[in-house]
């Protein structure tokens, strides 16, 4: 069965969305990451077991933009961790609804990190259910949940996802 | 296999030191590196420590609320099952068959009615008694097992099980002692802070693979000294100071389980903050949701952590609630397994409170990254250098408690070290 059809002008405004915060996360830019949320957002990173289980737990739980320029300023200025680059890999990006006041929408995701050692892993696999809307002209996230399959996580989540 | 040390005894067994060597002294105030990633040390951990005489966290009773609901866990390397049986009991049952020693069981949680071995159905009861064998008189009177094959002879390994005020504990050893004698007295009245009786609630789990052998996390959680120097976190928001009014207790049996309880305080002397190199009074949080508790327990203790021999963590962070579990993975890997609770009576601003200050702890926790990249650097440490000792003579030498009202100590360190070599036979 065939999916809703959107326009093609919705379909590349997601599209660059997905790929700034992907090349935002790669280059290392947290500064720049709380800006792709709305002021009043969520964003929550949860395991699917706990998620499918209706538990809202997980490593990050955020229900603010101010909630995460504190997490950048804690990477920044008081998180000790060995240096490292992260590696977000977007794909499968979808709109499932589109309303006036915003879209619905979903990804899948692989990140991997690469710690000082040089070698890369896989940090996390997982899907992303996301409320975007239209903010001064920009498309921004509402909500942003990040449901991630690897539930043993290598060492620590430093950066967001 | 380790510069200057003698050879591996064939039959580590016979030996009262698996490896051969000695612990240095002076008296408990120094830790052998060898400790943290010799193998023959490893398995006899797994075999003294895990699989002996003492309790280990599975669940809590509340993850399996109904009868023939079971949960997987991990008791050292061995996988068991939490199940709930007949007339309301909690059992926990080795996840090996008794035939070939398949895993029975591979869901982390589900409900049914009999335990099934996928390999050659054997079943069991939710007891885990040997219910069903096929083909047991085989076919038309051909194979079968014979004659004298006795099932009841044959169900699941069955683990001694105490369920405590919520809390359900294990044991390989079916002479263990009584849980309660275990941690003792002091501990108990510790534990039953959080572990009132109160229905719990179980808000979610993290988990985390640390490439470092598995004492070092329980030697970070004894170890308050770090507390204020590595997380920064922590003393920018007055959620911890050193300075704190707090206490150091050690259950008078082993000195291997303990508590630090400190009250909150907010005032912080010249002479401590001096000592704080990393103390930032100017950063300031957008949304302090995580950091802004609220009076729950009926004492003043802000915070609690308290550390079970081997490997059980319970920790009240003001209104944060978890338990901490650590598998070892081998000598140079751990697991460590977050269960984040609260009650059943929480309504919903403090379920909400409890998730915010999740931020905290976990993978990406404000405090607990500085300690998992901690684990890892300790781990990549101490690998290579078998032959180098640790030094742990912060407040003393020996095993025994602070005698002030402080947290600046490495005694639970000691302490912890005291019973391991004994339970070893270092
Ligand atoms: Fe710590």
């Amino acid at each position: 069965m065939d999916g809703a059809v959107f326009s093609t002008d919705q379909k590349a405004r997601v599209d660059d969305l997905y790929a700034r915060y992907a090349e935002t996360i790669c280059d290392g830019d947290l500064e720049a990451w709380p800006d792709f949320f709305i002021e009043d957002c969520r964003y929550h990173v949860r395991p699917r077991g706990n998620h499918e289980r209706g538990q809202l737990l997980g490593p990050i739980y955020s229900e603010s933009r101010g909630a995460l320029v504190d997490r950048v300023l804690a990477i920044r200025k008081s998180m000790v961790y060995m240096p490292r680059a992260v590696c977000y890999v977007v794909g499968t990006i979808r709109i499932v609804e589109a309303r006036d006041d915003g879209l619905t929408a979903r990804s899948m995701f692989s990140a991997y990190h690469t710690l000082e050692t040089g070698d890369s892993e896989v940090l996390m696999v997982g899907r992303t259910f996301d409320e975007l809307v239209d903010d001064d002209g920009a498309l921004k996230f509402r909500e942003r949940i990040v449901v991630f399959d690897t539930e043993r996580v290598p060492g620590a989540l430093v950066f967001p996802v | 296999m380790h510069d200057g040390h003698p050879d591996i005894p064939e039959t580590p067994g016979d030996s009262p030191i698996a490896n051969g060597r000695d612990w240095p002294g002076p008296e408990m105030a120094r830790v052998p590196l060898w400790v943290y990633s010799d193998r023959d040390n490893y398995q006899q951990e797994l075999d003294r420590i895990f699989y002996g005489s003492h309790w280990h966290y599975v669940g809590v009773d509340v993850e399996v609320p109904e009868q023939g609901d079971f949960k997987r866990a991990t008791i050292g390397e061995r996988s068991v099952l939490m199940v709930r049986g007949k007339d309301d009991q909690i059992n926990v049952l080795l996840n090996s068959c008794a035939h070939r020693g398949t895993e029975v069981c591979q869901k982390q949680f589900g409900n049914d009615k009999v335990l099934t071995c996928p390999y050659h159905q054997w079943t069991y009861d939710l007891e885990g008694n040997l219910t069903g064998v096929p083909f047991l008189k085989g076919l038309k009177g051909q194979g079968g097992f014979p004659e004298d094959f006795d099932r009841s002879e044959h169900g699941l390994k069955k683990l001694r099980v105490e369920v405590v005020n919520g809390g359900v504990f294990a044991s390989f050893d079916p002479d263990v002692m009584p849980y309660a004698d275990y941690i003792g007295p002091v501990m108990m009245k510790y534990v039953t802070r959080v572990f009132s009786g109160k229905k719990l609630r179980v808000l979610g789990y993290q988990r985390q693979k640390l490439r470092g052998n598995w004492k070092l996390y329980v030697e970070n959680i004894k170890d308050p000294y770090h507390a204020t120097l590595l997380h920064v976190f922590l003393i920018s928001f007055g959620i911890y100071r050193i300075d704190q009014i707090g206490v150091t207790e050690q259950d008078e049996r082993t000195g291997a389980h303990n508590v630090f309880a400190s009250m909150r305080d907010m005032d912080v002397t010249e002479e401590a903050a001096e000592e704080m190199a990393s103390f930032t009074p100017d950063y300031e949080l957008q949304d302090p949701r995580m950091v802004v508790p609220v009076k729950e327990f009926p004492d003043d203790i802000s915070i609690m952590i308290q550390t079970f021999f081997p490997g059980l963590i319970v920790q009240q962070q003001t209104n944060s609630l978890q338990i901490r579990y650590i598998v070892p993975l081998g000598p140079d890997e751990f697991e460590l397994q977050w269960t984040y609770l609260g009650y059943d009576d929480d309504d919903e601003e403090m379920i909400q409170r409890r998730l915010h200050m999740s931020n905290l702890t976990g993978p990406a926790g404000y405090i607990s990254v500085d300690d998992s990249e901690v684990m890892e650097f300790s781990g990549a440490g101490v690998r290579p250098n078998p032959g180098n000792v640790a030094i742990t003579e912060l407040d003393g030498r020996t095993a025994a408690p602070p005698e002030g009202k402080h947290m600046i100590t490495e005694s639970c360190i000691r302490g912890f070290y005291s019973h391991y070599r004994e339970v070893m036979g270092y």
